[in-house]
């Protein structure tokens, strides 16, 4: 064996220069060891001249088998170019000789790499080369190549190697903050404080700096996030608006969204609309699944389980079950629970029982709903309909009963219309329901035909609300009903005479059911109306409805219309007055009105209802939000969801002077001027100083004022939780105990030293946790010196940086908390989860961006939009869409990965679809969608999206070199060298060639020797996209009329034509390909450039082919070796050549003073 | 690495320290003969202090509009330079200084970005490194006598890609704190002012944020390794910057006896958004300049009108049309594309005109802002087109307090290559803003004649 030859000496040397490495490497440029640091190493100048070592903390192995023959023919054929002054391409043969052993070519693998490749494809040495090694010789040093990899394969491979600490890049803190809070918050952290490096992507912690003025902006992000926190008495939440603002709106928001989620309503207020009431529906139908749930055959069955099943809460259906099941409920509760009552038994056939009972359920819920619009005679209101906007209230008003009434009945004219005229003979319906009571009986007294003058006729151009105001004139004559009634009718109507033993005048007659009869009276130009005064007969007790219309049933519009008759201190009515109560708390037709009433809804006692009454507005505008949900909270809410109710009225009472407001109308109502106007001010004294009546409504408020407050208190060391909970996820892993304890003395200190509320403190303690580098920084804790793995928590952040480029969701956080992500299984479960979430879009826009070139597009200004006028920024929207919903889509459908070239499909609105000019069928205005087929109209892939197309062009013309070099950097990852500095320059425009085309100015190249090698090898790519402009549109011709070339040559080869050539030309070099998307992704997803130890990583990936899906590729890195272990600090020796020391200021003298 | 302590000890050198300084700066030795100066001499000083302004523009000039004849009032000036017509007397044109480096650096741009170090651009696509700028030298060692140490102002975002495998981050830096690690460059001329103007008080709150978060780098030390330590140490530093900046606000009294003669600034705070109009922009952040100067906030100050390889479209300049980089600067000798290039080139003139015009316009005392400062204009590339670097073009305007004679030309093209380091020209300057080295960059003497 070799390796016993190089002795003891050798290997310690290694060692020795590994260590002094790893010195140089964590104390860059200090000459001296920090003090207290004992100096175990002296520095030795020969450490600056090492090649780079590779990644090992064991001592490495000894030369490799064939070095020195290796070397020796190496040496003969390739160091006179590449020697160790300038070497040709960058690469010195000379000084990789220096170091043979597996490590230190592993160090330099990429040269040792192409160096092999270069000898094999007999590319080296070039063909003016003065000598040629033979074939013996060329196998040999690549067997030597090829051997030493295996060797350090064998001992190295995953090895994770060295990547610097990530700090977030702006996009990533964006996506990180839209997570942790669930709303897009703008912050002042922007892409001026990113950067690329590696493999070009800015998570890449070697290029992210930070200064002071980053700080800033940090603490400025921070605390602006902070201002978004909704910190009142519910848990700790965020909201789009800041402050008091915010937890109003959220408040106001979170009672909203309640409401749409579990109630129902039929109009209340302007513009209010019914809803849900399909719920009471399914609470019946649930109800009467209960009852026969033996029947049913499931005995055991919970109500609540039935609710689940419907979609309905669970109290919500434990209240209809109590309703309808309650004995001796009154009118009109009754009608309801009777008819459900009568619900037939299921049968053999339960789901056609179940079907046919939906059914009757919902008939059910349509007369519970519309019985109030026919109690109340008041249009389509209570039926669920929006004409009527005034809100339905149940009581003493609006009941409005009473013993009599005196109707006025307009017979030949439409109320509001004084002009129309309604033929003789005019039908007249009295109906009498009654109500309450056994017998009630109607009289109506002295009715009569009376004939007046008509109102004067409108005036030309009169608007309609002028007209209907005019009333008719003077009597001019009267007549009895019975005098105008033909015999038999009257006889029928049994004039003088009450079935209730009642006396009556011989024009009164006396009904206790509805009838009905014609008048035809001859008015003439006269206006002829029905006047009667109803009454309640004998029967004190009795309450009916009564109405004079002109059809049976009604309702109309006539205001008026309908009496409650009814003796308001019987007993009788008290029974029928406590059976509407019944109804509206236990059946309410409508569950609550809005949290912020409109100015039409009533407001509470003892204010002014009227509408427009200015202390109604005052009320509106002032005072702004009441409550009344009491149904809603009792009945339909429960457990988690009303504490969120409760919590969420808390806090919008809270957020501003409500109190305040509300005792300012108190104090105006009762012309209190005196006394202090603040609720805190309300000292018992000073209430009792108030009105009698004043007293108990200000005792009131104060009580609530103090629950308000209470309620607040009490919620703060649970938000205190929260704030911690939220630095857990920020942090990405359960806090440590003294983190706790400190975080939470953090905000004591707020509190008591910084004389902070409660809300101030909270707002700063969400900021000091947003500062910390375990938010700000992807910090992996790595207290031990060799390859650790990483805990579960590091897994999941790796993760969802790697996907989603923010934190990890709750999901990843359950796994990682159960311990899951050590298991490859499990980690490859997640990564299939994560890549088919819609935020796997960011990884469109992230990696396929910045791999791609087409990130932050949207503001890619290098077009000249003078020449390009349709080149707006829309399109230009349209185009960044289109690149990222493309591999969106790729990802989260897993379709194979050599779409990424060869897609068949496109992603256009209509305005992109303009532009491009395609003929295809595209609805999409706004967001881009998927046109499938893309190719036969020459679209699809990477290579004819916009974005692409128009950054690889200059201002006013495409560039065949710039689109070359993309497809050679970006796709075949085989870069050229930059062009020599001297390189001649092409004109700006495709207009002045000086009469050359552009690709005879380009074929200067290939006469030019220190173009050519290059130029040969790019141009060739380039020119296949000529079918392309310079923003992205097919086009046949150049600027001047001349057609587009779209042939590409390379030598000794067929040429490549059109895109379609090119494309096939991609799939022949398939592993090519697949190695550039395997570097990208290995060197995205870890932070670092790929290492010699990623060769198996990536050989995988390779062979893995473009019928993968970018989820399996994703899944070969998330499980490989160098994503779950990370190596600690000191076996990690330097990447990079050692810094030689003070390279710039040499001087030793130097001070400063004044000038 | 240590990361210092939360306390206010003083500490320039744990900042450099922190930060991986590979140059040992000897005047961090000598932090208290900077405090006993202070006391003494300084306190003593009556008259305004020196600044230092540096103006960049990219892809360099028209080798053949770039020229200037004779001296004092009687100066001609050649087409590239004409903007400069009315301040010939207060001006230095000085030919032929390079960076050897950079004339031997294989990257025709990125390696050519090192105007104000000299050393290398590393072409290692793993390590990013150039030098620390001779600005943040200077700031290094009398950045704390103001309320900011120095003002990095630009036009252009960083870019966000490679140019040939290297980070576009050296096209997008002009100043480096360290030779790893960019200064950070502001765009915003709010957040500008802000920087400026805010004066940290009722700053109370940040700094018990600030304090809080410090207090963690004790604790993460022995979890991390060593190398996220080092990282991380920039973070720290950076808070440990503000808080000494806050401190420092809340001490009223000034350390020098010079009162500057503005004490409010006299422009409004700019909108928040960055301006849309480049040359609106531009003028804003020039004023900036000035207002920092004027208020004696800061007393170095560099500001890059454009990234290396810009893009910047060059539409607003009239009868301009196309990109700086690829259009106009490579203009593949087309006459009309010629003419435009040299807009751009007035242009960029003009906005050193224009600056050297303000300061010219503020007195202070008998003298004006422009008497007690140095300015500076300069490209990274001579030839744009040919990216060009035996020789550089470089301006300077202000009597720098004297110690400058202006009015005249400096030729050093034929003095031999060691005579003509623009890293002498560092030297010579910051001698005169108080900072002496015996060497920077690959220089270890000063400009002759400056």
């Amino acid at each position: 064996m070799e390796a016993k030859t190089l002795g003891l000496g050798a290997l310690l040397l290694v060692a020795l220069v590994t260590a002094i490495s790893a010195q140089s490497r964590t104390q860059p440029g200090t000459p001296h060891p920090p003090p207290g640091v004992a100096p175990d190493i002296t520095t030795s100048a020969s450490a600056a001249q090492r090649p780079r070592p590779a990644v090992s903390h064991r001592a490495p192995l000894p030369a490799v088998p064939g070095a020195s023959a290796a070397s020796a023919i190496l040496s003969e054929f390739c160091v006179d170019c590449h020697g160790k002054g300038k070497p040709k391409g960058g690469i010195s043969v000379a000084r990789l000789l220096d170091g043979l052993t597996p490590e230190a070519i592993a160090g330099e693998w990429e040269h040792w790499l192409a160096i092999a490749d270069r000898l094999e494809t007999r590319q080296m040495p070039p063909e003016d080369a003065d000598a040629f090694p033979d074939d013996g010789q060329r196998r040999e040093a690549v067997a030597f190549i090829r051997a030493a990899f295996d060797q350090y394969d064998a001992r190295h491979a995953g090895e994770p190697g060295r990547v610097t600490v990530r700090r977030l890049t702006s996009a990533e803190y964006a996506y990180a903050i839209a997570d942790l809070t669930g709303i897009e918050i703008k912050v002042g952290v922007d892409a001026s404080s990113d950067a690329v490096g590696g493999e070009g992507f800015a998570n890449f912690g070697d290029v992210q700096f930070v200064q002071d003025a980053g700080v800033e902006r940090y603490l400025e992000a921070a605390k602006q996030v902070a201002d978004h926190a909704v910190i009142g008495a519910g848990p700790l939440g965020f909201y789009p608006a800041p402050g008091k603002t915010g937890l109003e709106l959220s408040a106001l928001d979170r009672i909203e969204q309640l409401y749409a989620a579990r109630g129902f309503r039929v109009v209340s207020g302007e513009g209010g609309r019914p809803f849900g009431l399909d719920r009471y529906e399914k609470a019946l139908a649930v109800a009467w699944q209960y009852r026969h749930r033996v029947a049913l055959g499931e005995p055991t069955v919970s109500l609540r389980t039935l609710a689940a099943r419907e979609g309905i809460t669970g109290r919500f259906a434990e209240h209809v079950w109590s309703a309808v099941m309650r004995a001796g409920t009154g009118y009109p509760t009754r009608l309801t629970v009777d008819r459900w009552q009568a619900l037939p038994a299921p049968g053999g056939d339960r789901a056609a029982a179940l079907a046919r009972v939906r059914v009757e359920c919902a008939a059910i819920v349509k007369s519970l709903v519309t019985w109030p619009s026919w109690f109340f005679a008041r249009g389509d209101l209570a039926a669920g309909g929006q004409g009527d906007e005034d809100p339905l209230v149940f009581d003493d008003t609006t009941l409005s009963a009473t013993t009599s009434k005196a109707w006025v009945h307009a017979l030949n004219r439409r109320p509001g219309r004084p002009g129309s005229r309604l033929p003789t003979p005019w039908t007249v319906h009295l109906s009498v329901d009654p109500l309450h009571g056994q017998g009630a009986t109607v009289i109506w007294r002295n009715a009569r035909v009376v004939l007046r003058t008509a109102p004067p006729p409108p005036a030309a151009n009169e608007p309609a609300a002028v007209t209907r105001m005019r009333v008719p004139g003077p009597i001019v004559e009267t007549r009895s009903l019975r005098s105008v009634l033909p015999a038999d009718v009257a006889a029928r109507l049994g004039f003088g005479t009450s079935p209730d033993g009642s006396t009556l005048g011989p024009d009164d007659f006396a009904t206790s059911e509805g009838t009905s009869f014609a008048i035809d009276v001859a008015a003439g130009e006269h206006v002829a109306e029905l006047h009667v005064d109803a009454e309640l007969g004998r029967n004190r007790e009795a309450v009916a409805r009564v109405m004079v219309g002109d059809t049976a049933t009604g309702p109309a519009r006539t205001p008026g219309q309908r009496a409650l008759l009814g003796d308001p201190a019987s007993a009788g009515y008290r029974a029928f007055r406590a059976g509407v109560a019944e109804y509206v708390s236990l059946l309410p037709p409508n569950s609550h009105g809005a949290a912020n009433p409109a100015d039409k809804d009533p407001v509470p006692a003892p204010f002014d209802n009227t509408y427009n009454s200015p202390e109604h507005d005052a009320f509106v505008t002032s005072v702004k939000y009441q409550r009344t949900d009491d149904f809603f909270t009792r009945n339909v809410v429960d457990g988690e969801e009303r504490v969120r109710l409760n919590a969420a009225w808390n806090d919008l009472f809270g957020s501003w002077p409500y109190h305040d407001a509300y005792l300012g109308m108190l104090l105006d109502h009762f012309g209190v001027t005196s006394a202090s106007r603040t609720i805190t001010a309300m000292t018992p004294a000073r209430i009792a100083a108030l009105p009698p009546a004043a007293q108990p409504l200000v005792q009131q408020l104060r009580a609530h004022h103090a629950g308000v407050m209470q309620a607040l208190r009490r919620a703060e060391p649970g938000q205190l939780t929260d704030a911690l909970a939220f630095a857990s996820r920020a942090w990405r892993r359960p806090l440590t105990p003294v983190e706790r304890q400190s975080l939470r003395a953090f905000y004591q200190a707020a509190r008591s030293t910084r004389q902070l509320d409660h809300d101030g403190a909270m707002r700063t303690l969400l900021a000091r946790i947003l500062m910390s580098p375990a938010f700000l920084y992807r910090l992996e804790m790595s207290p031990r010196s060799t390859e650790t793995r990483l805990d579960d928590w590091q897994i999941a952040s790796r993760l969802s940086f790697f996907l989603w480029s923010s934190i990890p969701d709750e999901p990843l956080r359950r796994a990682a908390a159960a311990g899951q992500l050590q298991e490859s299984a499990a980690i490859a479960s997640q990564v299939r989860r994560m890549t088919a979430d819609p935020k796997a879009r960011r990884l469109s826009t992230e990696f396929f961006g910045q791999w791609l070139g087409f990130y932050h597009f949207d503001q890619y200004r290098g077009v000249d939009t003078g020449r390009f006028p349709e080149f707006t920024d829309e399109v230009k929207r349209a185009m960044l869409d289109e690149a990222v919903s493309t591999f969106e889509y790729l990802v989260r459908e897993r379709r194979p990965v050599k779409e990424i070239l060869h897609a068949d499909y496109v992603f256009v609105n209509q305005a992109l679809a303009r532009f491009y000019g395609l003929d295809v069928p595209v609805s999409a205005s706004g967001a881009v969608q998927r046109v499938d087929g893309a190719q036969a109209f020459d679209r699809g892939g990477a290579l004819r999206l916009g974005a692409v197309l128009t950054t690889t062009s200059a201002p006013l013309r495409t560039s065949p070199v710039k689109r070359g070099d993309w497809i050679l950097r970006r796709i075949l990852g085989s870069p050229t060298p930059p062009p020599p500095a001297d390189a001649g320059t092409l004109p700006a425009d495709d207009k002045s060639f000086e009469g050359q085309t552009l690709r005879q100015r380009l074929a200067q190249h290939k006469d030019r020797p220190q173009c050519a090698s290059c130029h040969l090898r790019i141009d060739p790519l380039g020119f296949p996209l000529e079918g392309f402009d310079a923003v992205g549109r097919s086009r046949t011709a150049y600027a001047d009329g001349n057609p587009v070339d779209v042939t590409g040559e390379f030598k000794g080869r067929p040429p490549i034509v059109g895109v379609n050539g090119l494309l096939d030309y991609l799939e022949d070099k398939d592993a090519a390909v697949m190695t550039t998307l395997s570097r990208k992704m290995i060197g995205y997803a870890l932070g670092r450039n790929p290492q010699a130890s990623d060769r198996r990583l990536m050989a995988d990936m390779v062979r893995a082919g473009g019928d993968a899906s970018f989820t399996d590729l994703a899944i070969a890195i998330a499980t490989s070796r160098q994503f779950r272990y990370r190596t600690g600090a000191a076996d990690v020796p330097a990447a990079t050549p050692a810094p030689v020391p003070a390279p710039v200021a040499t001087g030793t003298s130097a001070r400063a003073a004044t000038p | 690495m240590t990361i210092p302590p939360s306390s206010s000890a003083p500490s320039r050198r744990h900042f450099l320290r922190g930060v991986g300084v590979a140059l040992a700066l000897p005047w961090m030795e000598s932090l208290p003969a900077i405090a006993q100066a202070r006391g003494g001499k300084l306190a003593a000083q009556s008259g305004p202090p020196l600044r230092l302004g540096i103006v960049y523009f990219s892809n360099g000039v028209e080798p053949a509009h770039w020229w200037a004849k004779g001296s004092g009032a009687s100066m001609e000036l050649g087409p590239g330079l004409l903007p400069m017509q009315p301040h010939r007397e207060d001006m230095v044109f000085i030919r032929g200084l390079y960076s050897q480096s950079a004339l031997a650096s294989t990257s025709p741009h990125l390696g050519r970005m090192n105007l104000l170090s000299g050393t290398p651009v590393s072409l290692d696509p793993d390590v990013i490194r150039v030098g620390t700028s001779m600005d943040q030298v200077i700031a290094g060692a009398i950045g704390d006598r103001t309320a900011v140490p120095s003002l990095v102002l630009g036009i252009e975002p960083n870019e966000l890609r490679l140019e040939d495998g290297l980070s576009m981050v050296y096209g997008s830096s002009l100043s480096w704190v360290s030779p790893t690690r960019p200064a950070t460059k502001e765009i915003y001329p709010a957040r500008t002012f802000d920087r400026l103007i805010g004066d940290g008080t009722g700053r109370v709150i940040d700094r018990s944020i600030l304090d809080a978060v410090h207090a963690e780098a004790r604790a993460l030390r022995p979890r991390v390794s060593r190398d996220d330590h080092h990282k991380l140490g920039e973070y720290f530093e950076g808070i440990r910057d503000i808080e000494k900046r806050i401190a420092r606000a809340s001490q009223q009294e000034r350390l020098e006896g010079w009162q500057p003669t503005l004490a409010q600034p006299d422009m409004p705070r700019p909108k928040h958004e960055l301006p849309q109009d480049v040359p609106a922009h531009m003028k804003l952040m020039l004023d900036l300049m000035v207002l920092a100067f004027q208020m004696d906030k800061t007393r170095v100050a560099t500001v890059m009108l454009n990234n290396d390889l810009s893009q910047m479209n060059f539409r607003f300049v009239e009868g301009v049309q196309g990109a700086l980089h690829l259009d106009l600067t490579h203009n593949g000798r087309v006459p009309t594309k010629e003419a435009m290039y040299l807009k751009t080139n007035q242009f960029h003139i003009a906005q050193f005109a224009y600056l050297t015009e303000r300061m010219k316009s503020i007195s202070e005392g008998e003298t004006t802002l422009l008497d007690n400062s140095i300015l500076m204009c300069a490209s990274s590339l001579f030839d744009g087109d040919l990216h060009s670097a035996e020789q550089l073009p470089i301006l300077l305007a202000g009597k720098g307090a004297g110690s400058l004679k202006t009015g005249r030309i400096l030729d050093y093209m034929d003095k031999g290559d060691a005579n003509r380091k623009v890293c002498s020209l560092h030297l010579s300057l910051m001698d005169r803003m108080g900072v002496k080295l015996d060497g920077f960059g690959d220089a270890a003497s000063r400009l002759d004649d400056l």
